[in-house]
C-alpha cells in the first residue's frame, strides 16, 4: 500500500522480530485469549435533572435507572459477557441544552438512551437520536407531542419509546376529578412548553365537553420569580376550581403567589402528576396550604410483583423508598436492556423491533417481571420470547409506542390530617401524605 | 526538452483547473447573498454553483453548507437535511455557525444524528497491479454521492498523465503502459459527483502521489513502495539474532522452572461497596 | 549488546513469571447490604469462547436457587468477612474466559441474599474483574427492615454479635 514507510533500517529490523519472537515464545503467564473488544461494555446514555423543575426528581429518577443497570451487570452484562456502561446527562431541565445533550450522546457512542422526563427536553433530543437510529425511552414524558412525534413518520423511522402514558388519557381524568369536586366554573393555569401546552388545551376540552364552563386558560414560563400576574388573572374571573400543569417549583410559587392574594377566592385545586412528588410539598413551605390539594397521575406504585420487587431492590440499594415515575424510568432501562439482549446486537432497528417484541409479545408468552431480569435474560439467551410486566404497570406498547396505564385521582393530606384514607403514600420529613382517592381504570377512561 | 513538455503539461492542466475559477462566481454571488440575509437568492446561486460541475472539494463542502442554511431558513426541511447530510459526508466535522437560529439547525441536527448512524467515510485508494499493467483503484463510497472516478497516471519522471475516467464502483484499474515494469508510478484520483464537481481528490496534477518500490538503484532511504524491499531472512543477523534468542528461551525457562512455579497467575478478592 | 544483555533477559524470564495477582472485585450496593450478610462463596466456571461468554444469567440463576453446577473453582462458604480481609485467592489461574459467580448468604435464615456474576478473562496485566452484587428476591424477607447493629469493623473482628 502507498503511503507505508519503513522507518527501521535492516539490522534494527532484525532485532526487533527476534525479540517479538523470543516474547512470544516465552509463554511465561496467561495472555488474553478472546478477541479484543470481546468483552467491551455497551454504552446507553441516562438522563438526569439537578436544576430546574424536576431537580428534586431527577435524581431519585437517574438512582431507579442505576438499579436495573446494575441489576442486568449483576447478570453478566446486557450482550454476552458485555456490561453496560452508562453516560449520565444533566438536562437541568432546561429544553435550551437539548441539542447538546444529543450531540453528546452521539460523541459518546451511545446504542441507546433512557431520558429525558421533561416532554420537551425529550423531544429535542430525539431531533438527533431518531435520525440517528438510536432507541430512546423516556420515563416520564406524557405530553401528546410525543404521540405526533411518532405519528409524523412511518412505523420504521420510529425510535422514541415512553414508559409513562401520554397526558391525553390524563386530562380525561383532570376533568372526572373536576366533576368528582363539583366545579362549574374551572380556570386551568398551565405552563407554556411541550408538556404544558397540549395537556391545558386537552384539559380544557375534556372539561368543557363534560359540560363545565371554563373561565380563563392562563399559559405561564417556568421558573419566575413571581406568578402575581397569573393568578390575578385567574382570580379575577372567579373561578371554583383551578387545575393547573405545573412542576413542583413554578407551582410551590403559584400556590404561595395564590395565598399572598387580599381576598383570594376559595376554590378547588387539582393538579397532575408533576406535582406528586414530596418536593412539591417543600416548595410550597406551609403544608396547610394545600390542604385538600387533588390531582391526578397515572398509577406507577401498584402493588404488584413486579413493583414489589422493584421497590424492594431500591430500598436495600438506597435505603428510601421510590418516588412516582421512579418504576418507569427503572422499566425504560430494564426494557432498553432486553431489547439488546434479545435483538443480539446494538444495532439501532434490531434493538427498536426487539423492544417492540419484548414489551408486547404474541399472547401466551411467558412474563418475566421487573425484578427478576436475570430470569429474563436466561430466557432470551435460551432463545424464548418474553414478556416484560413493568414496575410501572403495563408495558405493553402498540405501534404508535404509547402505553395505556390506569389512573389515580389522589388527595394531599397535611401531617395534622385526620381525613381517612385508605392507600396512602407518606412523604418522609414530616411532610404529610398523598392518598389515593379513586382508582381509573381504561375501562372508565372510555366511558 | 523534457523542462518544456512538462510546463506544457502544466499549463494544460491549469487551464483545467481554470473551471473552478468560473464556478466561483455563482459561489460568490451565494455567499454575498448570504451576507445579506437574502436566503432565496442565497439557495439559488449556490444551486448555480453546484450544476456548474467545477467545484473543488472545500468549494463543494461550502456550497452544500449555504444550500442547507438557506433551505432550512426557507422552510425546505427535508432539502436542508439533505444538502446537510451530503455536507457531513464532505466534512463530517462541520459544524453551523453560532448565529444559525435553532429552527433552522433542526435538519442540520437530524442529519448529523442520520450521518452517525452509517458507518465508514468517503475514501479512495490507489496501487499498481504489475501483472496487467494497471493502476487499481479502491472506493468506499457509503455517501452514494460518487458518480465517475477519474485516473490521472504517468511512470515516475514522465510528462504525461494517462488519464482516464470510469464510472464509480468499489474496485476499478485503470491500464498503464509500462506499470509492469515500472518502479513507481504518480497518479493522481479525483471522486466526482452527478455535476462533475469533486468530491474527493488524492494527489494533483502539481503534486501527484507517488506508489511502487523503491529503485533497485537506491541502496537506503525512505521509500513510498509497499511492495519493495528484500526478505528478512535474508539478513544474516536475524538469524544470528533468533538462534542466540532461542538458546535463551530454553534456558531462560529451565531457570524460570527451577527457580519459580509462578507460571501462572493468581486471582484475589477484594470487597467494594456502593453502586 | 546482546552478549551483556543475555544474564539479564534470562533473569528476566525466571522473576518475570512471578505475576501481580488479577483483582477480584466484588462490589455491594452498600455497606449495609454487606453487613447483613454472614458468609460469602465465590465460584469460578469455565466458558466456551465460542459461545459460552453469555453464560451469567443461568448460572445465577442456578445458583440463588441452590444448584451450584460444576465449577472449576469453589472457595466454598466462607465467612463473609474473609472476603475483603485477607481476601480468596485461586492460585495457578488457567488461561480463557471463565465466569465468576460471587454470593452473599445470611445464615438464619439460610438465604442467598446478593449475587453477582462475570465472565472476564485472568491474564498478566488484565484490569480487575469487578462482580456486581445484586440483592436477591429472597433478600428483603430474609433481612426484614432491621439495619445491622454492627459497623464494617465491628462485624470483622467479631466484637459484633
Amino acid at each position: 500500500m502507498s503511503g507505508v514507510r519503513r522507518i527501521v533500517g535492516g539490522s534494527a529490523r532484525a532485532v526487533a522480530i527476534a525479540g517479538a519472537l523470543l516474547g512470544a515464545w516465552s509463554g511465561c503467564a496467561p495472555e488474553r485469549t478472546l478477541p479484543p473488544g470481546s468483552l467491551d461494555p455497551v454504552v446507553i446514555g441516562l438522563a438526569t435533572s439537578t436544576e430546574g423543575g424536576l431537580r428534586s426528581a431527577g435524581p431519585e429518577w437517574l438512582k431507579a435507572a442505576l438499579l436495573a443497570v446494575n441489576e442486568v451487570n449483576a447478570a453478566g452484562g446486557v450482550l454476552p459477557g458485555r456490561l453496560i456502561d452508562v453516560v449520565v446527562l444533566d438536562d437541568e431541565t432546561n429544553p435550551d441544552l437539548a441539542e447538546a445533550l444529543g450531540m453528546e450522546l452521539l460523541d459518546a457512542g451511545a446504542v441507546g438512551f433512557v431520558g429525558s422526563a421533561a416532554s420537551s427536553i425529550t423531544l429535542g433530543i430525539a431531533a438527533v437520536t431518531t435520525p440517528a437510529q438510536i432507541p430512546q425511552i423516556s420515563c416520564c414524558s406524557t405530553s401528546d407531542n410525543i404521540t405526533a412525534f411518532n405519528a409524523a413518520r412511518p412505523p420504521e423511522e420510529r425510535y422514541l419509546f415512553r414508559t409513562a402514558p401520554t397526558d391525553a388519557l390524563q386530562a380525561r381524568v383532570v376533568s372526572i376529578a373536576a366533576q368528582d369536586l363539583a366545579c362549574t366554573r374551572p380556570a386551568v393555569l398551565h405552563l407554556d412548553d411541550a408538556y404544558g401546552m397540549p395537556f391545558g388545551e386537552a384539559i380544557e376540552r375534556e372539561l368543557e365537553a363534560d359540560g363545565m364552563t371554563v373561565v380563563i386558560r392562563v399559559p405561564f414560563r417556568s421558573d419566575q420569580a413571581s406568578y402575581a400576574t397569573e393568578v390575578q388573572q385567574v382570580a379575577a374571573t372567579g373561578p371554583d376550581c383551578v387545575a393547573m400543569v405545573a412542576f413542583e417549583v413554578s407551582a410551590g410559587q403559584i400556590l404561595r403567589d395564590w395565598s399572598s392574594l387580599a381576598t383570594p377566592p376559595d376554590v378547588r385545586w387539582i393538579g397532575t402528576d408533576g406535582v406528586r412528588v414530596p418536593g412539591f410539598v417543600d416548595e410550597v413551605g406551609d403544608p396547610n396550604l394545600i390542604r385538600e390539594f387533588y390531582g391526578t397521575a397515572p398509577v406507577t406504585d401498584a402493588s404488584t410483583p413486579a413493583y414489589n420487587a422493584f421497590a424492594d431492590a431500591f430500598r436495600t440499594v438506597y435505603g428510601t423508598a421510590p418516588i412516582p415515575f421512579a418504576s418507569n424510568n427503572y422499566d425504560a432501562v430494564a426494557l432498553l436492556a432486553l431489547g439488546i439482549a434479545r435483538a443480539g446486537t446494538t444495532d439501532g432497528p434490531a434493538v427498536r423491533d426487539a423492544i417492540l417484541e419484548v414489551a408486547s409479545p404474541p399472547p401466551e408468552t411467558g412474563p418475566v417481571t421487573a425484578g427478576r431480569l436475570a430470569n429474563a435474560l436466561e430466557e432470551i439467551r435460551a432463545g424464548g420470547d418474553v414478556d416484560y410486566q413493568g414496575a410501572s404497570g403495563n408495558t405493553d406498547i402498540g405501534p404508535d409506542h404509547d402505553v395505556v396505564t390506569p389512573y389515580e385521582i389522589w388527595r394531599y393530606d397535611p401531617p395534622t390530617s385526620t381525613e381517612p384514607c385508605e392507600s396512602a403514600t407518606q412523604l418522609g420529613n414530616d411532610r404529610g401524605s398523598f392518598c389515593r382517592a379513586r382508582i381509573l381504570n381504561s375501562m372508565d377512561l372510555q366511558e | 526538452m523534457q523542462r518544456y513538455l512538462s510546463v506544457a503539461v502544466a499549463l494544460a492542466a491549469w487551464a483545467a483547473l481554470a473551471g473552478p475559477a468560473r464556478a466561483q462566481e455563482p459561489l460568490t454571488r451565494a455567499e454575498d447573498a448570504y451576507q445579506a440575509v437574502d436566503f432565496e437568492a442565497t439557495r439559488d446561486a449556490a444551486l448555480e454553483a453546484l450544476r456548474s460541475g467545477q467545484l473543488d472539494p472545500a468549494q463543494l463542502t461550502r456550497t452544500y453548507e449555504l444550500l442547507g442554511v438557506s433551505s432550512a431558513a426557507l422552510g425546505e426541511l427535508d432539502a436542508a437535511r439533505d444538502y446537510f447530510l451530503r455536507l457531513l459526508w464532505l466534512d463530517p466535522s462541520a459544524q453551523l455557525d453560532d448565529s444559525v437560529s435553532p429552527r433552522m439547525r433542526e435538519p442540520y441536527l437530524e442529519a448529523r444524528g442520520a450521518r452517525t448512524a452509517r458507518s465508514g467515510s468517503l475514501s479512495v485508494e490507489a496501487g499498481i497491479d504489475r501483472a496487467t499493467s494497471r493502476v487499481h483503484v479502491t472506493l468506499r463510497d457509503p455517501s452514494a454521492m460518487a458518480r465517475r472516478v477519474r485516473v490521472a497516471a504517468r511512470l515516475e519522471g514522465g510528462t504525461d498523465y494517462t488519464v482516464q475516467e470510469y464510472e464509480a464502483r468499489a474496485e476499478l484499474a485503470a491500464p498503464l503502459s509500462g506499470a509492469d515494469t515500472a518502479d513507481r508510478i504518480e497518479y493522481y484520483v479525483e471522486v466526482l459527483d452527478l455535476h462533475g464537481n469533486v468530491l474527493l481528490a488524492q494527489g494533483g496534477p502539481f503534486a501527484p502521489r507517488v506508489v511502487g518500490r523503491e529503485p533497485t538503484s537506491a541502496s537506503s532511504g525512505s521509500s513510498e513502495g509497499g511492495d519493495g524491499g528484500g526478505s528478512i531472512v535474508e539478513d544474516p543477523l536475524f538469524w544470528v539474532v533468533l538462534i542466540g534468542a532461542a538458546a535463551l528461551v530454553g534456558g531462560g525457562v529451565g531457570l524460570g522452572v527451577g527457580l519459580d512455579q509462578q507460571s501462572r497467575i493468581s486471582v484475589q478478592s477484594e470487597v467494594a461497596f456502593g453502586f | 549488546m546482546t552478549r551483556r544483555a543475555a544474564p539479564l533477559l534470562a533473569l528476566a524470564l525466571a522473576v518475570g513469571c512471578a505475576n501481580a495477582p488479577v483483582e477480584l472485585t466484588l462490589r455491594f450496593p452498600n455497606e449495609q447490604a454487606f453487613l447483613q450478610s454472614d458468609f460469602g462463596r465465590l465460584l469460578v466456571y469455565p466458558v466456551d469462547p465460542a459461545d459460552g461468554l453469555g453464560a451469567c444469567p443461568a448460572l445465577v440463576e442456578s445458583a440463588v436457587s441452590g444448584d451450584l453446577g460444576a465449577p472449576r473453582y469453589d472457595s466454598e462458604q466462607r465467612p463473609i468477612c474473609a472476603l475483603r480481609d485477607p481476601g480468596i485467592t485461586f492460585d495457578d489461574f488457567p488461561e480463557g474466559p471463565h465466569a465468576f459467580v460471587a454470593l452473599a448468604y445470611r445464615d438464619d435464615p439460610q438465604a442467598t441474599l446478593l449475587a453477582g456474576c462475570r465472565v472476564a478473562e485472568a491474564y498478566v496485566d488484565a484490569p480487575a474483574v469487578e462482580v456486581t452484587m445484586f440483592p436477591t428476591r429472597f433478600y428483603a424477607d430474609a433481612v426484614g427492615g432491621a439495619p445491622s447493629p454492627c459497623t464494617l469493623e465491628s462485624k470483622c473482628n467479631g466484637t459484633c454479635q
